[in-house]
């Protein structure tokens, strides 16, 4: 018996309401290993490309990793795998909380939830036991309500996934949420769990989970923490941002935002900040929580904003009021929706407002300028529960500039039906390659090209080494996604593929090496390129708005610079080559067989 | 040597978990919270989280309720104050968890009474806290004497609630003032 792992999936078919335990072949958690690659191998095997997202075959999977559930840093992290109601594709959507190590100490190394209820419903695991509630009295109720109606009568301490109004309304960017301001939020993980009339699902175990080398654990935990002294906060990222022009301004028309920095950024957030918290098993603290002192969103307390709100629900809007995106950010919280999608929809529609493509008949009688947050705070209401111009803004910006017309899919920042996270391209090329290649669409987590184009002073501003960079830490991000621990704090201890090695095998009892993982990510990466491929997706689905491509920013150091299309093809095609991939992106026969994908074993339910 | 305490610094609790982890690691062998001697309370919306440990009572209301006398007064091998439960004597009764007022006790797998023995004196929930939360460290005879006093009086206001509040309650409830029976300073560090 591996160790760290519990090596059974639970099966719950919600239409039938029945659930099984399906084993895991051992090959298939070596060659795997867990999280996002395990997420892969099951995404290839159940779900059939003719299912659309929202429908009862689509399968939603709440997946842990080996090192859940343990004490190694940053482990308390679950992934959601689904088909993508934003791209109708690959999702994977990472959150943290309670989750993952409830479902590993109740015996299970991931859910996967079949089928559709009846009529509004909710999963209650504990240990062995599944029951099959209702949820009708919470069905239209936020998160927060939601999740505190499961503390109070299921166990205070359990991991608790919930969705809000939008997860219901089936909106694209709802998000599933966790120990209330945790989230999945990238991709419509929410409206999964909505179309399956799933209000929240529930997990209490009371195992453990055996370590093969408890001491050699230790060790590792003291060695990498002495590296994380220092509390670190993504609201730092702000300034680095803004100096290096790329932190998104008036929906990416600029790449400065002057009224951020002292209103927005780290310092301000510092200053709400009344107490430090930290995801379970994780020594990086990175969490805070902040409260609202004075003005109209007075006694307003969450846990947050990160960076990326406060960029695309701050700076992208050109509002420079802290407690404004507060107030924001705990709506979006509540009614289940991702900030970051919000945040490039509203400032899409802010920009076709302003531009006179959508009147303030349009937006019933909403001024959509840029700034205005007290429209943003109604906005964000009205989408949640398709309500008037809320109905509109509920589609995602891809969707929205296709119905609007005008050339407004030039300036709808999105890929794949995802809209951008908070780095503009222009101001560091690298990301051109990881917003274009990255399955789920438009996502800065599986590889963040200005930790190279930035911090170290690598040139942002040419085309060349640039795949190679991006497959490389593409490579790192991978080796964590599938041990399945934080990426922030796996960044910050500076773990090399060996150290990670070193962690899956003190919990394992394998005998991994750096190079394994290395061959694992890249296995995983092509596995999941044939996923989109076989959903239909090509080269083409690879595309970034005419904004980013053909445009130069007009401030900061980016002014004037334009990426051009040939370039961004050019680092595109690269990096599908240097991945064992043709010219267009699909992976070769000779790779295929190396991987070994047509003689491992299928994966059934 | 005597006076050692383990002392909870509840404002800094992170909520990571990581004490219940190590707890369990150290005492079952395994990752296992549910059977760790520290229990960490969350409340995620307020944005807190406080951990509760046995807190040594000197006059233990556990030892007290104790019909087999399997609870009993001892020193740690490092001479630290302690309340032991010999697993011998235990008759999974339950009397000790219903009498503690703070709810600091539990049942293991095998229906026997588990509490913190402060891992011999070298707890290992406090190497484990990286966030300065708990710490172990020696109170002066003064201080140590205010702790007792302390512990008393809050076990004294607890016990009137005894009877309104399980085992976690009686953590949520009492695990604020528990963490304040001994004054330390902010920027205690203990061992670390």
């Amino acid at each position: 018996m591996l160790q760290g792992y519990k090596g059974k999936l639970l099966h719950i078919d919600l239409s039938q309401q029945t659930h099984k335990t399906v084993p895991i072949p051992e090959e298939i958690l070596t060659k795997y290993i867990g999280g996002r690659g395990l997420g892969a191998k099951l995404y290839w095997d159940l779900i059939p490309s003719e299912t659309d997202p929202l429908d009862p075959e689509n399968v939603f999977m709440v997946l842990t990793g080996p090192l859940g559930g343990t004490m190694a840093p940053g482990s308390g992290k679950h992934l959601i795998i689904t088909k993508s109601p934003a791209s109708g594709g690959w999702l994977e959507s990472y959150s943290s909380g309670r989750m993952t190590p409830e479902i590993k100490f109740a015996g299970y190394d991931g859910l996967i939830i079949t089928g559709k209820a009846k009529s509004p419903s909710s999963l209650v695991i504990k240990d062995d036991k599944v029951e099959f509630l209702d949820a009708t009295h919470l069905w239209g109720k936020g998160s927060f309500e939601t999740e505190t109606y499961v503390r109070k009568n299921f166990h205070p301490e359990c991991g608790c996934l919930s969705i809000g109004p939008a997860g219901e309304n089936l909106i694209p960017f709802a998000c599933v949420g966790s120990d209330f301001f945790r989230k999945a939020g990238r991709g419509g993980a929410g409206a999964v769990m909505g179309s399956k009339n799933l209000k929240y699902i529930a997990v209490k175990g009371t195992g453990g989970i055996n370590c093969a080398d408890m001491e050699g654990l230790y060790k590792l935990i003291f060695k990498h923490q002495k590296r994380c002294k220092f509390k670190i906060i993504t609201p730092m990222t702000l300034s680095l941002t803004n100096t290096a022009g790329m932190l998104p301004t008036r929906n990416f028309s600029r790449g400065q935002f002057k009224k951020a920095i002292g209103n927005i950024d780290k310092d301000r957030v510092i200053d709400f900040t009344v107490r430090d918290r930290a995801c379970y098993a994780c020594f990086g603290g990175c969490a805070s929580i902040t409260q609202v002192k004075e003005g109209i969103f007075k006694d307003l307390k969450i846990e947050g904003p990160e960076y990326e709100t406060l960029a695309l629900l701050g700076a992208n809007l050109e509002i420079d009021y802290l407690p404004a995106i507060m107030k924001a950010n705990y709506l979006c919280d509540d009614l289940g929706m991702d900030t970051i999608s919000a945040g490039g929809v509203i400032g899409f529609a802010m920009e076709c407002y302003e531009r006179g493509i959508l009147t303030k008949e349009d937006t019933g009688g909403l001024e959509l300028n840029f700034g205005n947050y007290m429209a943003v705070v109604e906005l964000l209401e009205l989408i949640a529960h398709k309500k008037g111009f809320g109905a509109f803004c509920a589609k995602g910006v891809k969707e929205m500039a296709r119905l609007l017309g005008h050339n407004t899919e030039e300036f709808a920042i999105q890929c794949k039906g995802l809209e951008f996270p908070a780095y503009d391209p222009r101001a560091g090329w690298g990301t051109t390659i990881t917003y274009s290649v990255t399955p789920r669409g438009a996502c800065h987590r599986r590889a963040w090209p200005p930790a190279v184009e930035i911090m170290t002073g690598a040139n942002p501003f040419i085309i060349e080494g640039k795949a190679e960079i991006v497959r490389g830490l593409m490579t790192q991000r991978c080796i964590m996604h599938s041990l399945l621990v934080c990426d922030m704090i796996g960044t910050r201890m500076q773990l090399t593929a060996n150290d990670w090695a070193k962690y899956f095998n003190v919990v394992t009892g394998f005998n991994y090496s750096g190079n394994d993982l290395k061959n694992h990510a890249e296995i995983v990466e092509t596995m999941i390129r044939r996923i989109n491929i076989r959903e239909g997706f090509n080269f083409k689905d690879d595309m970034l708005p005419k904004r980013i491509i053909e445009e130069s920013l007009p401030d900061g150091p980016a002014a004037g610079k334009i990426i051009g299309n040939d370039n961004f093809l050019k680092m595109r095609t690269e990096y599908y080559l240097c991945r064992g991939w043709d010219s267009e992106g699909i992976p070769t026969q000779e790779i295929i067989d190396k991987y070994g994908f047509n003689t491992e074993p299928i994966m059934r339910i | 040597m005597g006076n050692r305490v383990l002392t909870i610094q509840s404002e800094k609790c992170t909520g990571c978990h990581m004490c219940e982890l190590a707890c369990s690691s150290v005492k079952e062998g395994e990752f296992i919270p549910s059977h760790s001697r520290i229990r960490v309370a969350t409340n995620g919306l307020e944005g807190w989280s406080r951990p509760t440990v046995c807190l040594q009572c000197e006059d233990a209301m556990c030892l007290a309720a104790c019909p087999t006398g399997a609870i009993f007064k001892t020193k740690t091998q490092q001479g630290d104050t302690l309340v032991a439960v010999d697993q011998e004597k235990c008759t999974d009764c339950g009397a000790c968890v219903d009498a503690c007022p703070f709810g600091a006790l539990d049942f293991n797998n095998e229906l026997k009474a588990i509490k913190c023995d402060l891992c011999g004196g070298s707890p290992k929930c406090v190497d484990f806290c990286f966030y300065g939360c708990l710490n172990f460290i020696e109170l002066s005879d003064e201080a140590y004497q205010t702790r007792t006093k302390n512990i008393k009086a809050l076990a004294l206001k607890a016990s009137k609630e005894i009877n309104k509040l399980n085992p976690y309650k009686r953590r949520i409830a009492f695990s604020l003032e528990a963490s304040k029976v001994a004054s330390v300073s902010n920027d205690s560090k203990g061992k670390k």
